[in-house]
Protein backbone atom coordinates (compact mmCIF):
# COMPACT_ATOMS: atom_id res chain seq x y z
CA UNK A 1 0.00 0.00 0.00
CA UNK A 2 2.85 2.57 0.69
CA UNK A 3 4.24 2.98 -2.54
CA UNK A 4 6.54 5.81 -1.01
CA UNK A 5 9.84 4.33 -2.87
CA UNK A 6 7.96 3.12 -6.19
CA UNK A 7 7.85 7.30 -6.93
CA UNK A 8 11.01 8.90 -6.76
CA UNK A 9 10.02 11.82 -9.02
CA UNK A 10 7.57 13.17 -6.17
CA UNK A 11 10.62 12.96 -3.48
CA UNK A 12 13.24 16.61 -2.28
CA UNK A 13 10.93 18.90 -3.41
CA UNK A 14 9.43 19.73 -0.34
CA UNK A 15 11.38 21.77 2.63
CA UNK A 16 9.45 19.96 5.09
CA UNK A 17 9.35 16.69 3.97
CA UNK A 18 11.21 14.53 4.32
CA UNK A 19 14.41 14.93 2.52
CA UNK A 20 16.11 11.51 3.30
CA UNK A 21 13.53 8.98 1.35
CA UNK A 22 17.00 7.10 0.11
CA UNK A 23 17.93 6.01 3.88
CA UNK A 24 14.66 4.46 3.27
CA UNK A 25 15.73 0.41 4.25
CA UNK A 26 14.67 -2.10 1.39
CA UNK A 27 13.72 -5.73 1.20
CA UNK A 28 12.09 -7.70 4.50
CA UNK A 29 14.37 -5.85 6.61
CA UNK A 30 12.01 -2.80 5.36
CA UNK A 31 8.95 -4.82 7.05
CA UNK A 32 10.18 -6.68 9.98
CA UNK A 33 12.21 -4.14 11.73
CA UNK A 34 10.13 -1.21 10.93
CA UNK A 35 10.11 1.66 12.72
CA UNK A 36 8.65 3.92 10.63
CA UNK A 37 5.35 4.72 11.36
CA UNK A 38 3.80 4.73 7.99
CA UNK A 39 5.00 1.46 7.30
CA UNK A 40 3.71 0.11 10.21
CA UNK A 41 0.77 1.73 9.51
CA UNK A 42 0.53 -0.18 6.37
CA UNK A 43 0.96 -3.26 8.02
CA UNK A 44 -1.21 -3.00 9.86
CA UNK A 45 -3.80 -2.44 7.27
CA UNK A 46 -2.51 -5.37 5.16
CA UNK A 47 -3.03 -7.57 8.20
CA UNK A 48 -6.27 -6.01 9.24
CA UNK A 49 -7.77 -6.18 5.46
CA UNK A 50 -6.38 -10.22 5.35
CA UNK A 51 -8.62 -10.56 8.26
CA UNK A 52 -11.48 -8.77 7.00
CA UNK A 53 -11.20 -11.34 4.72
CA UNK A 54 -11.21 -13.83 6.34
CA UNK A 55 -14.02 -13.50 8.63
CA UNK A 56 -16.30 -12.28 5.84
CA UNK A 57 -15.40 -16.26 4.24
CA UNK A 58 -16.69 -17.33 7.85
CA UNK A 59 -19.57 -15.05 7.41
CA UNK A 60 -20.52 -16.53 3.82
CA UNK A 61 -20.55 -20.26 5.15
CA UNK A 62 -22.74 -18.94 7.64
CA UNK A 63 -25.34 -16.98 5.23
CA UNK A 64 -24.94 -19.93 3.01
CA UNK A 65 -25.79 -22.24 5.81
CA UNK A 66 -28.68 -20.06 6.42
CA UNK A 67 -29.68 -19.42 2.51
CA UNK A 68 -33.01 -21.83 3.35
CA UNK A 69 -34.29 -23.97 6.08
CA UNK A 70 -32.39 -27.42 7.60
CA UNK A 71 -28.55 -28.52 7.91
CA UNK A 72 -27.11 -27.77 4.13
CA UNK A 73 -23.08 -27.01 4.39
CA UNK A 74 -22.41 -27.25 8.20
CA UNK A 75 -23.37 -29.23 11.44
CA UNK A 76 -24.96 -26.79 14.36
CA UNK A 77 -21.27 -27.52 16.39
CA UNK A 78 -19.14 -25.98 13.13
CA UNK A 79 -22.07 -23.20 12.78
CA UNK A 80 -21.20 -21.78 16.59
CA UNK A 81 -17.32 -22.11 15.87
CA UNK A 82 -18.25 -19.94 12.63
CA UNK A 83 -20.28 -17.28 14.26
CA UNK A 84 -18.17 -17.17 17.55
CA UNK A 85 -14.64 -17.00 15.20
CA UNK A 86 -16.44 -14.53 12.72
CA UNK A 87 -17.05 -12.32 15.78
CA UNK A 88 -13.56 -12.63 17.37
CA UNK A 89 -11.73 -12.21 14.12
CA UNK A 90 -13.74 -8.98 12.73
CA UNK A 91 -13.76 -7.22 16.26
CA UNK A 92 -9.79 -8.23 16.99
CA UNK A 93 -8.63 -9.00 14.23
CA UNK A 94 -10.10 -6.64 11.29
CA UNK A 95 -11.98 -3.19 12.98
CA UNK A 96 -9.12 -2.14 15.64
CA UNK A 97 -6.09 -3.11 13.71
CA UNK A 98 -7.73 -1.44 10.97
CA UNK A 99 -8.46 1.93 12.94
CA UNK A 100 -4.82 1.31 14.66
CA UNK A 101 -3.28 1.27 11.15
CA UNK A 102 -4.77 4.58 9.92
CA UNK A 103 -3.77 5.96 12.99
CA UNK A 104 -0.31 5.30 12.55
CA UNK A 105 -0.42 6.41 8.74
CA UNK A 106 -2.28 9.86 10.32
CA UNK A 107 -1.57 11.05 13.69
CA UNK A 108 1.91 12.06 13.54
CA UNK A 109 1.73 13.51 9.96
CA UNK A 110 -1.13 15.31 11.48
CA UNK A 111 0.16 16.80 14.41
CA UNK A 112 3.53 17.61 12.75
CA UNK A 113 5.84 14.93 14.82
CA UNK A 114 8.21 13.10 13.00
CA UNK A 115 6.87 9.44 13.79
CA UNK A 116 5.14 7.58 16.66
CA UNK A 117 6.99 8.28 20.26
CA UNK A 118 8.18 4.66 21.05
CA UNK A 119 9.05 3.58 17.75
CA UNK A 120 10.62 0.01 18.34
CA UNK A 121 7.40 -0.35 20.31
CA UNK A 122 5.52 0.22 17.46
CA UNK A 123 7.20 -2.73 15.89
CA UNK A 124 6.55 -4.81 18.16
CA UNK A 125 2.69 -4.24 18.78
CA UNK A 126 2.57 -5.14 15.46
CA UNK A 127 4.09 -8.27 15.50
CA UNK A 128 2.14 -9.47 18.37
CA UNK A 129 -0.62 -9.37 16.01
CA UNK A 130 0.28 -12.33 13.97
CA UNK A 131 1.20 -14.78 16.40
CA UNK A 132 -2.12 -13.85 17.74
CA UNK A 133 -3.85 -14.09 14.43
CA UNK A 134 -2.40 -17.34 13.93
CA UNK A 135 -3.16 -18.41 16.78
CA UNK A 136 -6.95 -17.52 16.49
CA UNK A 137 -7.55 -19.17 13.03
CA UNK A 138 -5.52 -22.28 14.08
CA UNK A 139 -8.17 -23.47 16.42
CA UNK A 140 -10.18 -24.42 13.87
CA UNK A 141 -7.90 -27.43 12.86
CA UNK A 142 -7.59 -28.43 16.84
CA UNK A 143 -9.34 -31.31 18.26
CA UNK A 144 -12.60 -30.57 19.51
CA UNK A 145 -12.74 -27.63 16.88
CA UNK A 146 -12.56 -23.76 17.29
CA UNK A 147 -14.25 -22.04 20.31
CA UNK A 148 -17.51 -21.95 19.94
CA UNK A 149 -19.27 -20.04 23.08
CA UNK A 150 -19.91 -16.66 21.00
CA UNK A 151 -17.37 -13.45 20.85
CA UNK A 152 -18.43 -12.94 24.21
CA UNK A 153 -16.90 -15.76 25.21
CA UNK A 154 -19.57 -16.68 28.39
CA UNK A 155 -18.61 -18.91 31.53
CA UNK A 156 -20.44 -21.46 32.18
CA UNK A 157 -19.38 -22.51 27.79
CA UNK A 158 -16.00 -21.86 28.03
CA UNK A 159 -15.51 -23.70 30.97
CA UNK A 160 -16.32 -26.96 28.80
CA UNK A 161 -14.49 -26.41 25.83
CA UNK A 162 -11.71 -28.28 24.30
CA UNK A 163 -7.85 -26.92 24.62
CA UNK A 164 -8.89 -24.75 21.42
CA UNK A 165 -10.56 -21.92 24.41
CA UNK A 166 -6.94 -22.00 25.93
CA UNK A 167 -5.16 -21.39 22.59
CA UNK A 168 -7.97 -18.64 21.62
CA UNK A 169 -7.91 -16.90 25.19
CA UNK A 170 -3.69 -16.85 24.63
CA UNK A 171 -4.29 -14.92 21.35
CA UNK A 172 -7.12 -12.74 22.96
CA UNK A 173 -4.38 -11.55 25.67
CA UNK A 174 -1.83 -11.06 22.91
CA UNK A 175 -4.10 -8.64 20.92
CA UNK A 176 -4.86 -7.25 24.48
CA UNK A 177 -1.34 -6.13 24.89
CA UNK A 178 -0.43 -4.85 21.21
CA UNK A 179 -3.34 -2.49 21.80
CA UNK A 180 -2.36 -1.32 25.25
CA UNK A 181 1.02 -0.85 23.84
CA UNK A 182 -0.76 0.67 20.49
CA UNK A 183 -2.72 2.95 23.09
CA UNK A 184 -0.03 4.07 25.28
CA UNK A 185 2.03 5.35 21.71
CA UNK A 186 -0.79 7.22 20.56
CA UNK A 187 -1.55 8.83 23.31
CA UNK A 188 1.93 10.16 24.25
CA UNK A 189 2.51 11.29 20.89
CA UNK A 190 -0.01 13.10 20.84
CA UNK A 191 0.00 14.48 24.07
CA UNK A 192 4.28 14.89 23.60
CA UNK A 193 5.12 15.59 20.17
CA UNK A 194 2.59 17.74 18.38
CA UNK A 195 4.42 20.63 16.58
CA UNK A 196 4.71 23.79 18.26
CA UNK A 197 1.74 26.21 17.34
CA UNK A 198 -0.79 23.32 17.42
CA UNK A 199 -2.50 23.22 20.93
CA UNK A 200 -5.10 20.55 21.95
CA UNK A 201 -8.21 22.07 20.73
CA UNK A 202 -6.73 23.34 17.39
CA UNK A 203 -5.89 19.47 16.58
CA UNK A 204 -7.80 17.53 13.51
CA UNK A 205 -11.04 15.86 15.27
CA UNK A 206 -9.38 11.95 13.66
CA UNK A 207 -6.64 12.65 16.37
CA UNK A 208 -9.00 14.07 18.91
CA UNK A 209 -11.25 11.16 19.06
CA UNK A 210 -8.16 8.47 18.39
CA UNK A 211 -6.81 9.78 22.23
CA UNK A 212 -9.89 9.53 23.28
CA UNK A 213 -10.27 5.75 22.26
CA UNK A 214 -6.65 5.22 23.70
CA UNK A 215 -7.80 6.36 26.98
CA UNK A 216 -10.56 3.78 26.60
CA UNK A 217 -8.40 0.91 25.63
CA UNK A 218 -6.04 1.39 28.52
CA UNK A 219 -8.65 1.43 30.86
CA UNK A 220 -10.60 -1.89 29.85
CA UNK A 221 -8.31 -4.17 27.82
CA UNK A 222 -6.72 -4.76 31.35
CA UNK A 223 -10.51 -5.71 32.32
CA UNK A 224 -10.89 -8.23 29.68
CA UNK A 225 -7.28 -10.02 30.13
CA UNK A 226 -8.16 -10.60 34.04
CA UNK A 227 -11.92 -11.77 32.85
CA UNK A 228 -10.24 -14.30 30.67
CA UNK A 229 -7.18 -14.84 33.24
CA UNK A 230 -9.91 -15.90 35.35
CA UNK A 231 -11.26 -18.29 32.78
CA UNK A 232 -8.12 -19.87 32.20
CA UNK A 233 -7.80 -20.36 36.13
CA UNK A 234 -10.69 -21.80 36.45
CA UNK A 235 -10.48 -24.01 33.65
CA UNK A 236 -6.81 -25.20 34.84
CA UNK A 237 -5.96 -24.13 38.34
CA UNK A 238 -9.30 -25.22 40.32
CA UNK A 239 -10.69 -21.35 41.15
CA UNK A 240 -14.41 -20.87 40.76
CA UNK A 241 -14.99 -17.22 39.66
CA UNK A 242 -17.50 -18.50 37.21
CA UNK A 243 -17.78 -22.06 37.79
CA UNK A 244 -21.36 -22.51 39.30
CA UNK A 245 -20.10 -26.22 40.05
CA UNK A 246 -17.53 -24.61 42.50
CA UNK A 247 -19.99 -21.58 43.78
CA UNK A 248 -18.50 -19.06 41.41
CA UNK A 249 -21.14 -17.03 39.19
CA UNK A 250 -21.18 -16.89 35.54
CA UNK A 251 -23.14 -14.13 35.63
CA UNK A 252 -20.32 -12.45 37.36
CA UNK A 253 -18.46 -12.79 33.60
CA UNK A 254 -20.75 -11.10 32.10
CA UNK A 255 -20.56 -8.06 34.23
CA UNK A 256 -16.98 -8.34 34.00
CA UNK A 257 -17.22 -8.84 30.13
CA UNK A 258 -20.01 -5.98 29.40
CA UNK A 259 -17.78 -3.55 31.73
CA UNK A 260 -15.14 -3.57 28.73
CA UNK A 261 -17.38 -4.65 25.96
CA UNK A 262 -19.56 -1.60 25.76
CA UNK A 263 -16.35 0.93 26.21
CA UNK A 264 -15.30 -1.68 23.00
CA UNK A 265 -18.37 -0.65 20.86
CA UNK A 266 -16.87 2.96 21.07
CA UNK A 267 -13.28 2.27 20.62
CA UNK A 268 -14.41 0.64 17.22
CA UNK A 269 -17.17 3.33 16.89
CA UNK A 270 -15.06 6.82 17.72
CA UNK A 271 -12.11 6.74 15.41
CA UNK A 272 -14.89 6.76 12.56
CA UNK A 273 -16.51 9.56 13.80
CA UNK A 274 -12.87 11.08 13.75
CA UNK A 275 -12.73 10.08 9.54
CA UNK A 276 -16.03 11.31 8.93
CA UNK A 277 -15.51 14.39 11.11
CA UNK A 278 -11.92 15.13 8.68
CA UNK A 279 -13.89 14.14 5.34
CA UNK A 280 -17.04 16.36 5.69
CA UNK A 281 -15.69 19.95 5.71
CA UNK A 282 -13.09 18.74 3.20
CA UNK A 283 -16.43 17.39 0.77
CA UNK A 284 -18.80 20.39 2.02
CA UNK A 285 -15.94 23.35 1.40
CA UNK A 286 -16.70 24.62 5.14
CA UNK A 287 -14.75 24.32 8.67
CA UNK A 288 -16.34 21.49 10.28
CA UNK A 289 -19.66 23.02 12.86
CA UNK A 290 -18.70 22.96 16.28
CA UNK A 291 -15.42 21.73 16.63
CA UNK A 292 -15.32 22.11 19.86
CA UNK A 293 -19.01 20.31 20.95
CA UNK A 294 -17.48 17.46 18.56
CA UNK A 295 -14.65 16.77 21.36
CA UNK A 296 -16.95 17.22 24.25
CA UNK A 297 -19.12 14.93 22.65
CA UNK A 298 -16.93 12.30 21.95
CA UNK A 299 -16.14 12.58 25.52
CA UNK A 300 -19.07 12.57 26.50
CA UNK A 301 -19.87 8.74 25.02
CA UNK A 302 -16.58 7.63 26.23
CA UNK A 303 -17.40 8.51 30.07
CA UNK A 304 -20.76 7.54 29.48
CA UNK A 305 -19.46 4.16 27.91
CA UNK A 306 -18.48 3.14 31.00
CA UNK A 307 -21.99 2.93 33.13
CA UNK A 308 -24.26 1.45 30.27
CA UNK A 309 -22.69 -2.37 30.65
CA UNK A 310 -25.58 -3.84 32.15
CA UNK A 311 -27.94 -3.13 28.77
CA UNK A 312 -26.63 -6.11 27.86
CA UNK A 313 -27.56 -7.96 30.66
CA UNK A 314 -31.39 -6.92 31.22
CA UNK A 315 -32.66 -10.34 30.62
CA UNK A 316 -29.97 -12.31 33.82
CA UNK A 317 -32.74 -11.38 36.30
CA UNK A 318 -31.68 -7.51 37.27
CA UNK A 319 -33.48 -5.86 39.55
CA UNK A 320 -35.63 -2.91 38.32
CA UNK A 321 -33.48 -0.38 39.37
CA UNK A 322 -31.02 -1.52 37.79
CA UNK A 323 -32.62 -2.22 34.25
CA UNK A 324 -33.85 1.50 35.07
CA UNK A 325 -30.58 2.82 35.53
CA UNK A 326 -28.97 1.70 32.82
CA UNK A 327 -32.00 2.03 30.72
CA UNK A 328 -31.86 5.62 30.97
CA UNK A 329 -28.11 6.08 30.81
CA UNK A 330 -27.79 4.09 27.61
CA UNK A 331 -30.32 6.79 26.15
CA UNK A 332 -28.24 9.76 27.35
CA UNK A 333 -25.69 8.49 25.22
CA UNK A 334 -28.20 9.35 21.93
CA UNK A 335 -28.20 13.40 23.15
CA UNK A 336 -23.88 13.45 22.65
CA UNK A 337 -23.97 11.20 19.44
CA UNK A 338 -26.91 13.26 18.16
CA UNK A 339 -24.10 16.55 18.95
CA UNK A 340 -22.32 14.56 16.45
CA UNK A 341 -24.64 13.34 14.19
CA UNK A 342 -26.50 17.20 14.12
CA UNK A 343 -22.86 19.01 13.43
CA UNK A 344 -21.93 16.69 10.17
CA UNK A 345 -25.39 18.11 8.92
CA UNK A 346 -24.70 21.62 9.84
CA UNK A 347 -21.75 21.51 8.28
CA UNK A 348 -22.70 20.25 5.00
CA UNK A 349 -25.35 22.97 5.49
CA UNK A 350 -25.09 25.30 2.49
CA UNK A 351 -21.68 23.85 1.50
CA UNK A 352 -20.31 23.83 -1.65
CA UNK A 353 -20.72 19.69 -1.51
CA UNK A 354 -19.15 17.32 -4.34
CA UNK A 355 -19.77 13.97 -4.00
CA UNK A 356 -16.03 11.82 -4.48
CA UNK A 357 -16.56 8.63 -3.04
CA UNK A 358 -15.07 9.69 0.49
CA UNK A 359 -18.26 12.09 1.00
CA UNK A 360 -20.30 9.22 -0.25
CA UNK A 361 -19.15 6.92 2.13
CA UNK A 362 -18.96 9.57 4.76
CA UNK A 363 -22.62 10.24 3.70
CA UNK A 364 -23.78 6.57 3.68
CA UNK A 365 -22.06 6.60 7.40
CA UNK A 366 -24.14 9.20 8.75
CA UNK A 367 -27.46 7.80 6.82
CA UNK A 368 -26.87 3.84 7.83
CA UNK A 369 -24.92 4.51 10.81
CA UNK A 370 -28.24 6.63 12.45
CA UNK A 371 -30.35 3.78 11.75
CA UNK A 372 -27.99 1.68 14.14
CA UNK A 373 -28.26 4.15 16.61
CA UNK A 374 -31.67 4.53 16.39
CA UNK A 375 -32.23 0.46 16.36
CA UNK A 376 -30.05 1.02 19.89
CA UNK A 377 -31.86 3.14 20.99
CA UNK A 378 -35.09 -0.03 20.73
CA UNK A 379 -32.71 -2.30 22.54
CA UNK A 380 -31.71 -0.08 25.14
CA UNK A 381 -35.39 -0.15 26.70
CA UNK A 382 -35.59 -2.53 29.40
CA UNK A 383 -39.02 -3.72 28.02
CA UNK A 384 -38.39 -4.05 25.06
CA UNK A 385 -35.08 -5.60 25.10
CA UNK A 386 -36.09 -8.58 27.21
CA UNK A 387 -38.05 -9.83 23.89
CA UNK A 388 -35.36 -9.20 20.99
CA UNK A 389 -32.63 -10.49 23.51
CA UNK A 390 -30.64 -12.64 21.34
CA UNK A 391 -32.59 -12.59 18.38
CA UNK A 392 -31.68 -11.19 14.68
CA UNK A 393 -32.89 -7.44 15.70
CA UNK A 394 -30.06 -7.53 17.72
CA UNK A 395 -27.72 -8.97 15.11
CA UNK A 396 -29.35 -6.44 12.52
CA UNK A 397 -28.41 -3.39 15.02
CA UNK A 398 -25.03 -4.03 15.73
CA UNK A 399 -24.04 -4.60 12.03
CA UNK A 400 -25.67 -1.45 11.10
CA UNK A 401 -23.45 0.23 13.93
CA UNK A 402 -20.21 -1.87 13.03
CA UNK A 403 -20.21 -2.12 8.83
CA UNK A 404 -21.98 0.51 7.89
CA UNK A 405 -20.27 2.61 10.48
CA UNK A 406 -16.95 1.59 11.28
CA UNK A 407 -16.50 -0.06 7.60
CA UNK A 408 -17.71 2.26 5.97
CA UNK A 409 -15.87 4.79 7.50
CA UNK A 410 -12.62 2.49 7.07
CA UNK A 411 -13.39 2.92 3.56
CA UNK A 412 -14.27 6.45 3.31
CA UNK A 413 -10.73 7.16 4.96
CA UNK A 414 -8.87 4.72 2.66
CA UNK A 415 -10.36 6.73 -0.48
CA UNK A 416 -9.77 10.16 1.14
CA UNK A 417 -6.04 9.46 1.89
CA UNK A 418 -4.94 6.52 -0.53
CA UNK A 419 -3.86 9.02 -2.33
CA UNK A 420 -1.41 11.06 0.14
CA UNK A 421 -0.73 6.64 0.99
CA UNK A 422 0.37 5.51 -2.66
CA UNK A 423 0.50 8.65 -4.70
CA UNK A 424 -1.68 7.67 -7.23
CA UNK A 425 -5.25 8.16 -7.37
CA UNK A 426 -8.09 5.66 -7.15
CA UNK A 427 -10.63 5.30 -10.19
CA UNK A 428 -13.44 7.49 -9.15
CA UNK A 429 -15.78 5.20 -11.01
CA UNK A 430 -14.56 2.49 -9.32
CA UNK A 431 -14.90 3.68 -6.32
CA UNK A 432 -18.27 4.79 -6.87
CA UNK A 433 -19.70 1.31 -8.00
CA UNK A 434 -17.79 -0.30 -4.65
CA UNK A 435 -20.04 2.03 -2.74
CA UNK A 436 -23.47 1.77 -4.09
CA UNK A 437 -22.67 -1.91 -4.40
CA UNK A 438 -22.02 -2.05 -0.96
CA UNK A 439 -24.37 0.16 -0.03
CA UNK A 440 -27.16 -1.69 -1.86
CA UNK A 441 -26.24 -5.13 -0.24
CA UNK A 442 -25.26 -4.30 2.82
CA UNK A 443 -29.01 -3.24 3.01
CA UNK A 444 -30.56 -6.22 1.38
CA UNK A 445 -28.49 -8.31 3.38
CA UNK A 446 -28.85 -6.78 6.86
CA UNK A 447 -32.57 -4.64 6.86
CA UNK A 448 -34.20 -8.12 6.40
CA UNK A 449 -32.64 -8.93 10.22
CA UNK A 450 -35.12 -6.56 12.12
CA UNK A 451 -38.15 -8.24 10.93
CA UNK A 452 -36.59 -11.81 11.32
CA UNK A 453 -35.55 -11.03 15.15
CA UNK A 454 -39.37 -8.58 15.64
CA UNK A 455 -40.48 -12.28 14.31
CA UNK A 456 -38.63 -14.32 16.95
CA UNK A 457 -35.58 -15.68 15.44
CA UNK A 458 -32.91 -16.41 17.86
CA UNK A 459 -29.36 -15.64 16.77
CA UNK A 460 -26.27 -18.58 16.67
CA UNK A 461 -28.80 -21.20 15.43
CA UNK A 462 -27.77 -23.31 11.96
CA UNK A 463 -31.47 -24.07 11.06
CA UNK A 464 -35.18 -22.07 11.57
CA UNK A 465 -38.56 -22.87 10.86
CA UNK A 466 -40.10 -22.25 7.72
CA UNK A 467 -42.05 -18.81 8.66
CA UNK A 468 -38.66 -17.37 8.75
CA UNK A 469 -37.43 -18.65 5.21
CA UNK A 470 -37.91 -15.63 3.01
CA UNK A 471 -36.01 -13.26 4.77
CA UNK A 472 -33.25 -15.53 5.77
CA UNK A 473 -32.81 -15.86 1.92
CA UNK A 474 -32.77 -12.80 0.92
CA UNK A 475 -30.52 -11.66 3.63
CA UNK A 476 -27.97 -14.78 1.95
CA UNK A 477 -28.40 -13.63 -1.49
CA UNK A 478 -27.30 -10.28 -0.10
CA UNK A 479 -24.78 -10.87 2.14
CA UNK A 480 -22.97 -12.62 -0.81
CA UNK A 481 -23.10 -9.56 -3.20
CA UNK A 482 -21.64 -7.72 -0.35
CA UNK A 483 -19.17 -10.15 0.02
CA UNK A 484 -18.30 -9.96 -3.80
CA UNK A 485 -18.04 -5.99 -3.29
CA UNK A 486 -15.37 -5.95 -1.29
CA UNK A 487 -13.74 -8.54 -3.23
CA UNK A 488 -14.22 -6.05 -6.09
CA UNK A 489 -12.20 -3.54 -4.00
CA UNK A 490 -9.41 -5.40 -3.48
CA UNK A 491 -8.66 -6.40 -6.80
CA UNK A 492 -9.78 -3.40 -8.44
CA UNK A 493 -8.98 -0.51 -5.69
CA UNK A 494 -6.61 -1.91 -3.71
CA UNK A 495 -4.24 -3.59 -5.47
CA UNK A 496 -3.70 -1.10 -8.24
CA UNK A 497 -2.83 1.17 -5.83
CA UNK A 498 -0.42 -0.61 -4.26
CA UNK A 499 1.16 -1.59 -8.07
CA UNK A 500 1.39 2.46 -8.29
CA UNK A 501 -1.52 2.12 -11.01
CA UNK A 502 -3.62 5.30 -11.37
CA UNK A 503 -2.78 9.01 -12.29
CA UNK A 504 0.10 10.71 -9.99
CA UNK A 505 -1.72 11.99 -6.96
CA UNK A 506 -1.35 15.73 -6.29
CA UNK A 507 0.00 16.90 -3.04
CA UNK A 508 -3.67 18.11 -1.98
CA UNK A 509 -6.31 15.82 -4.30
CA UNK A 510 -9.22 17.13 -2.57
CA UNK A 511 -9.95 21.65 -3.06
CA UNK A 512 -11.54 22.19 0.57
CA UNK A 513 -9.04 19.43 2.29
CA UNK A 514 -7.03 20.94 5.29
CA UNK A 515 -4.62 20.16 7.66
CA UNK A 516 -0.71 19.22 7.56
CA UNK A 517 -1.48 15.81 5.82
CA UNK A 518 -1.91 18.07 2.50
CA UNK A 519 1.49 20.20 2.95
CA UNK A 520 3.65 16.95 2.29
CA UNK A 521 3.56 15.78 -0.96
CA UNK A 522 1.59 12.98 -2.37
CA UNK A 523 2.78 9.79 -1.85
CA UNK A 524 3.98 10.61 1.74
CA UNK A 525 8.22 10.90 2.12
CA UNK A 526 9.18 8.23 4.11
CA UNK A 527 10.48 10.91 6.42
CA UNK A 528 8.20 13.78 7.05
CA UNK A 529 9.13 16.52 9.86
CA UNK A 530 12.33 16.04 10.67
CA UNK A 531 12.41 19.57 12.25
CA UNK A 532 9.00 20.68 13.42
CA UNK A 533 6.86 22.92 11.21
CA UNK A 534 5.86 26.32 11.96
CA UNK A 535 2.53 26.79 11.94
CA UNK A 536 -0.15 29.19 11.19
CA UNK A 537 -2.73 30.61 13.11
CA UNK A 538 -5.05 27.34 12.54
CA UNK A 539 -2.54 24.86 12.82
CA UNK A 540 -3.54 23.48 9.28
CA UNK A 541 -0.74 25.01 7.15
CA UNK A 542 2.52 25.24 7.47
CA UNK A 543 4.21 28.59 6.93
CA UNK A 544 7.57 28.34 6.63
CA UNK B 1 19.02 3.78 7.77
CA UNK B 2 17.99 6.53 10.13
CA UNK B 3 15.70 4.98 12.48
CA UNK B 4 12.58 7.66 13.58
CA UNK B 5 14.52 7.17 17.29
CA UNK B 6 17.58 8.80 16.14
CA UNK B 7 16.36 11.55 14.11
CA UNK B 8 16.43 15.11 14.90
CA UNK B 9 13.76 16.31 16.50
CA UNK B 10 13.54 13.16 18.85
CA UNK B 11 15.72 15.24 21.29
CA UNK B 12 17.54 12.71 24.45
CA UNK B 13 15.34 14.75 26.73
CA UNK B 14 11.78 14.11 24.77
CA UNK B 15 12.76 10.66 24.61
CA UNK B 16 13.16 10.63 28.10
CA UNK B 17 9.36 12.81 28.78
CA UNK B 18 8.17 10.08 26.33
CA UNK B 19 9.28 7.26 28.34
CA UNK B 20 7.59 9.37 31.82
CA UNK B 21 4.69 9.44 30.25
CA UNK B 22 4.54 5.63 28.36
CA UNK B 23 4.86 4.22 32.16
CA UNK B 24 2.51 6.58 33.41
CA UNK B 25 -0.08 5.04 31.40
CA UNK B 26 1.47 1.37 31.33
CA UNK B 27 1.32 1.34 35.31
CA UNK B 28 -2.69 2.62 35.10
CA UNK B 29 -2.92 -0.45 32.67
CA UNK B 30 -1.32 -2.67 35.11
CA UNK B 31 -3.36 -1.79 38.00
CA UNK B 32 -6.32 -2.02 36.23
CA UNK B 33 -5.18 -5.35 35.23
CA UNK B 34 -4.64 -6.37 38.70
CA UNK B 35 -7.42 -4.16 39.96
CA UNK B 36 -9.71 -6.72 38.34
CA UNK B 37 -8.69 -9.85 40.25
CA UNK B 38 -7.85 -7.44 43.45
CA UNK B 39 -11.72 -6.67 43.65
CA UNK B 40 -12.65 -10.76 42.84
CA UNK B 41 -10.28 -12.38 45.16
CA UNK B 42 -10.07 -9.83 47.83
CA UNK B 43 -13.58 -8.50 48.17
CA UNK B 44 -15.30 -11.41 47.01
CA UNK B 45 -18.32 -11.07 44.44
Amino acid sequence: MSAVLDHPSVHGHHSHAGHDAHHAPTGWRRWVYATNHKDIGTLYLLFSLTMLMLGGVLALLIRAELFQPGLQFVNPELFNQLTTMHGLIMVFGAIMPAFVGFANWMIPIQIGASDMAFARMNNFSFWLLIPAGVMLVATFFMPGGAPSGGWTIYAPLTLQMGPSMDVAIFGLHILGASSIMGSINIIVTILNMRAPGMPLMKMPMFCWTWLITAFLLIAVMPVLAGAITMTLTDRHFGTSFFNPAGGGDPVLFQHIFWFFGHPEVYIMILPAFGIISQIVPAFARKKLFGYTSMVYATSSIAVLSFIVWGHHMFTTGFPVAGQLFFMYATMLIAVPTAVKIFNWIATMWRGSMTFETPMLFAVGFIFVFTMGGFTGLICAMAPVDIQIQDTYYVVAHFHYVLVAGSLYAMFAGYYYWSPKWTGVMYSETRGKIHFWWSLISFNVTFFPMHFLGLAGMPRRYADYPMQFADFNAVASVGAFFFGFAQLYFVLFVVIPAMRGKGQPAPQRPWEGAEGLEWEIPSPAPFHTFETPPKLDASATKIVA
Amino acid sequence: MKTPVEMASMQREQRRSNRKIGLVFGAIALVFFVGVFARMVLLGH
